[in-house]
């Protein structure tokens, strides 16, 4: 349902400043909503495809690479092997990376990564334990995203959590070495871009 | 003596929140080869180019691919933007629309830029296309707002919360909503001052 507009501002103000308002509301109902990215979509094009991007200078693209596995190497090892030790419920666990809380996360909150082995395919599959994060209200959602330079870029899934503690498998479909640490983020109602982030392992 | 409602009238708020580069400025950055500032274009009209392309193509498959490829004609367009001619998002929404029309073209697949011969009910190309602008510029407009308004407009418009659930989502008081949506229509009318009308 279309929001009213009197509800929205009231009807205290000013006819001229009412008609510019009055019209600012009518462009967003006009506009809509965006549609949502798919995966296919999170990545930018042509960054990778050279043959896509013709100006794109290949040493540069070298150098980022090299940068990015260095990166890569060393915050991703900040974790610890376990000899892929399998657990209960068949998960092999490779590396287990710890994600601290930024000052936007609920107190106490913490999680972990365990990264399983990589399927034949390319996907990476990872069980998240996440502790003390706030039960969201309806619609409200949480997300793990790859990031770069620190920034969420590449989603890995979306959870809701409620109780001290909840596990969830989620899948990384990425060459992990184009990225430099994960990121939780806290997602509103219909946000497709990535949110606050609550913790992250940069 | 009767109390009367004193009128509000909302200053036009001269600063920004956080200064961000422009669409211009970002599209002289990629006619340089700067692939981080074609990224941080890719995450800035992504979504409003899917919107687009859904718009004229009216398949997410095909509206899919068409954005791949419409963001590798920027990718080369980028040293034919002028600065001096205009601001990036007009120039960015021609070079879109016209990738779309021409990969459209080259498949033999119909858009809503090309008319069929017999009418259908709805809006016709012209009114598409501007429909299609509108929410292109809006979004961009909304994208350009300080986080805080930004957040209470796209909840009330785009998530369809009430402005009790949006305080609660957001854990702000109620009047804390109510001031910035009244703060966020003022300057997204600021920022699409004259357009539209």
């Amino acid at each position: 349902m279309s929001p009213d507009f009197d509800d929205l501002v009231g009807t205290d103000l000013e006819p001229d400043e009412r008609r510019r308002l009055r019209h600012a509301h009518d462009l967003l109902l006009a506009a809509g909503p965006l549609p949502e990215l798919s995966p296919s979509l999170d990545r930018t094009p042509g960054i990778e495809e050279a043959e896509v991007v013709p100006f794109f200078n290949r040493r540069r693209h070298a150098a980022i690479a090299v940068l990015a596995a260095a990166i890569a190497l060393a915050v991703f090892g900040g974790g610890y092997l376990t000899g892929h030790e399998r657990d209960s419920a068949g998960f092999s666990a490779s590396r287990v990376v710890a994600m601290e809380a930024t000052p936007a996360a609920p107190r106490g909150a913490s999680a972990s990564l365990t990264l399983g082995a990589k399927d034949d395919a390319g996907n990476w599959p990872m069980l998240v334990r996440v502790t003390n994060l706030e039960k969201l209200p309806p619609r409200g959602y949480y997300a793990l995203w790859l990031t770069k330079k620190g920034r969420p870029v590449a989603p890995c899934g979306t959870f809701v959590s409620a109780g001290r503690t909840t596990e969830i498998r989620l899948n990384a479909p990425y060459k992990l070495t184009r990225f430099d640490g994960w990121a939780l983020t806290l997602q509103k109602p219909q946000q497709h871009t990535p949110g606050r982030v609550l913790l992250t392992t940069v | 003596m009767e109390a009367t409602a004193t009128p509000v009238r909302l200053e036009s708020p001269a600063v920004r929140a956080e200064p961000r580069e422009t669409d211009g400025d970002l599209l002289q950055r990629i006619a340089d080869g700067d692939s981080d500032a074609f990224e941080s274009l890719y995450r800035r009209y992504a979504r409003p180019l899917l919107g687009l392309a859904l718009r004229m193509l009216r398949d997410r498959s095909r509206a899919e691919d068409a954005v791949q490829e419409t963001f590798a004609s920027i990718w080369r367009s980028a040293p034919s933007y002028r600065p001096e001619r205009g601001p990036g998002a007009p120039w960015l929404y021609a070079v879109a629309r016209n990738a779309i029309v021409d990969r459209a073209r080259a498949r033999g697949e119909q858009t809503f830029a090309e008319p069929p011969e017999q009418v259908a009910p709805g809006a016709g190309p012209a009114e598409e296309t501007e429909a299609s602008y509108v929410s292109w510029r809006v979004h961009r407009a909304v994208d350009d707002l300080p986080p805080p308004e930004r957040d209470v407009l796209e909840l009330a418009y785009w998530s369809g919360l009430s402005q009790s659930e949006i305080a609660q989502f957001l854990d702000i008081p109620l009047g804390t909503v109510k001031t910035r949506t009244r703060s966020g229509l003022a300057r997204l009318a600021d920022l699409l001052e004259g357009e539209f009308r």
